[in-house]
């Protein structure tokens, strides 16, 4: 098992994660209400057999690995990390802030308006500060996905306040 | 001659002005998503999916299944233009297309592409027919305790066929059936894993675990390839055909590609990707010339485009027929059945007879419709490829959120929409596959109730599960499945040390 020793996997971390998922879900499955007719545990079979699934492959996984890649796999994946891996998680952290944003202010401010801001946040996260390109595009999306759903598609978005449009 | 009746009906529905818009419609929308690097046949779907909820079934899905399969004409576009696979269906076709186009033979690849595509579809529809009603009949005998066997059966074909390795394929398995579970229970009314939360009594809606794998885990992974520079497509073409010789290269083995690609399309969990694989590696070991693979010959290209679009067809044959989605496109599909009413399965045929055939005799519309907008017209199309990710990838976002917000009206699926985008991302990362966790989520919920209605039968006894026959043998392809890959290792393993014996 020379070339074991380069290997880099995340394989025991994920197994350890498979284990705890299993344990907490099985936990959560046993407490479930009992049914109140026929076989009371009906509604907590089904997930405690997935319980024990997941543990079971959980601890093959890690039984699989060792601890060792997967901390080489850490130290890698920091070494190797380019510029460019650091912007794209960087956006992704922008892009789930951003969308968070827009969770909160959708129903508050209406489809259209929530939607300019969220689509200008992300065009500045992609396309960097070119304001009249992104604001362009940000309204045009908006306007035409907002035309689209509302009057061809008969899907209701949230309306716009004060104007109700 | 019942078959030849509903086809012709089918066909009346299909030609209708309206359909073959939509058609046309899905087949070009999924060419341009097909040919966008890190866009594939799912997210175009999963995008779409709105738009379909104020269609008829039938309209819905023939508009669906265009995006599918025109997704395999587009994805090797960029394959062969620019080196860089719209998908993993598409992934074969850079080792020859590429040096075709590099070779000065762009014109041949793109024409040869789309003429294999063509074929490959239209046979595969042909298969398709044969079968659809059979299967339905027979699927018809399942009882609750056979069904239950034959999810299991998929799902674990689908785990131990997924990349990387089998036990992280099963691991995604579970942990799809447990979300799955989420929700009030429809035989009891008891609510699990809900935490109090009002909006979790429902479930958690699948297309919107498919949305955030699919839409935002895959623009996650796809930021990456923002900074790294754009290649610059030829986009001047001479006349987009085929030679006489390069015909007689090519027709054989397109006509061997299609077979084998429906069969591994119909196989849960197997799909485009491995199929096109397997054509090309099939293909270069029966070649009297196999050094001249991925120096651009043009078998290459035929056999693996041919073998994706028979594999996009096949993939219908177990959502249709079983109600089980043997890919992530058709998942979303079934996905978007569902939420219309209708539920895929053997009963299709009998009670939405014109769901079912208007969606095939579309099919065979939508590949002529596919070979003249990919032949004539690809030089237009692959202008597409000029739209900058960073445009694109907001507006991908953008439509996922509206069509998440526009199925279930609720703010609660966007943080939903969110969780999953984040855990593709590093399902990625971890290598852990995600495809056996969407089809785990949509047959999750009936894989319980067959699991209950079948103890119920037995009074609580396990043994209905081993009884019949057909129980049987679909407990001994589970086990065939799994144990395969290790069959395999041991087999090479012994051939190996006889081999080294003899040296």
């Amino acid at each position: 098992m020379e070339n074991n020793k380069k290997t880099t996997n995340y394989d025991f971390l994920t197994g350890i994660i498979s284990v705890v998922v299993g344990i907490i879900y099985g936990v959560l499955s046993y407490n479930i209400k009992r049914s109140p007719m026929g076989n009371p545990l009906a509604p907590s079979m089904f997930p405690l057999i997935l319980a024990a699934c997941m543990i079971i492959f959980g601890v093959i996984l890690i039984l699989k690995s060792d601890l060792e890649s997967t901390k080489r796999a850490f130290q890698k994946s920091k070494e190797m990390a380019t510029e460019n891996d650091r912007h794209s998680q960087r956006m992704i952290a922008a892009t789930v802030v951003a969308s968070l944003v827009y969770a909160l202010i959708l129903e508050r401010f209406g489809y259209v308006i929530s939607t300019v801001i969220f689509m200008m946040a992300m065009l500045t996260i992609t396309n960097g500060q070119k304001w009249v390109k992104n604001s362009i595009v940000a309204l045009l999306f908006s306007g035409i996905v907002y035309y689209i759903f509302f009057y061809l598609l008969g899907i209701s978005l949230p309306m716009t306040p004060f104007i109700n449009l | 001659m019942e078959v030849l009746n509903h086809l012709f009906a089918g066909l009346a529905i299909a030609v209708q002005p309206y359909h073959l818009l939509l058609i046309t419609f899905g087949g070009v929308l999924g060419t341009i998503v097909g040919m966008l690097p890190g866009l594939g046949p799912a997210t175009g779907v999963a995008v779409l999916l709105p738009i379909t909820f104020s269609m008829s079934p039938t309209a819905a899905l023939i508009t669906m299944a265009g995006v599918y399969y025109g997704a395999m004409f587009g994805g090797s576009r960029s394959s062969i233009l620019i080196n860089t696979p719209g998908d993993g269906a598409a992934l074969a076709a850079t080792f020859d297309g590429y040096p075709m186009a590099m070779n000065g033979k762009a014109e041949s690849a793109l024409a040869i592409s789309a003429i294999a595509s063509f074929i490959g579809g239209l046979i595969s529809v042909v298969f398709l027919i044969m079968l659809a009603t059979p299967v339905a009949k027979f699927a018809l005998k399942f009882g609750p305790a056979e069904y239950f066997l034959l999810m299991v059966t998929a799902l674990s074909m689908t785990a131990s066929m997924s990349k990387g390795n089998m036990v992280k394929g099963f691991i995604s398995t579970i942990f799809g059936l447990m979300i799955a579970t989420v929700g009030i229970d429809a035989q009891s009314g008891i609510s699990r894993f809900t935490f109090g939360v009002l909006e979790l009594q429902t479930g958690i809606d699948f297309l919107v675990v498919i949305i955030g794998l699919y839409a935002l885990g895959e623009v996650f992974k796809a930021f990456k390839a923002i900074k790294e520079g754009k290649k610059v497509p030829q986009t001047k073409f001479g006349k987009i055909w085929i030679t006489k010789e390069e015909w007689k290269k090519t027709w054989l083995p397109i006509l061997r590609s299609t077979p084998l690609g429906f069969i591994v399309g119909a196989l849960p969990g197997a799909g485009g990707t491995m199929a096109s694989l397997m054509a090309y590696n099939n293909e270069k070991q029966l070649s009297k010339d196999s050094d001249a693979f991925g120096k651009g010959e043009i078998v290459g290209l035929a056999a693996p485009e041919a073998a994706n679009n028979a594999a996009s067809v096949g993939a219908f044959i177990p959502m249709l027929t079983l109600g089980i989605p043997g890919s992530g496109t058709t998942a979303i599909m079934m996905g978007a059945l569902l939420m219309l009413g209708i539920q895929p399965g053997p009963l299709l045929f009998t009670q939405h007879p014109d769901v079912a055939w208007g969606l095939i005799a579309s099919m065979i519309i939508g590949n002529f419709i596919l070979a003249i907008v990919n032949i004539p017209m690809a030089g237009l199309l692959v202008r597409v490829l000029a739209v900058p990710p960073k445009i694109l990838y907001p507006l991908v976002l953008g439509l996922a959120f509206v069509g998440t917000y526009a199925i279930s009206n609720s703010i609660v699926d966007f943080y939903i929409l969110i969780i999953f985008g984040i855990l593709g991302y590093f399902m990625e990362k971890i290598k852990i596959p995600t495809a056996p966790m969407i089809l785990a989520v949509i047959v999750g919920g009936t894989m319980e109730q067959s699991f209950r209605q079948a103890t119920r039968i037995a009074d609580g006894s396990l043994g209905i599960f081993v009884e019949s026959p057909l129980a049987k043998a679909l407990i001994l392809i589970t086990i065939i499945s799994v144990a395969y890959p290790a069959i395999k290792k041991i087999v090479s393993k012994l051939f190996k040390k006889t081999g080294s014996a003899q040296a």
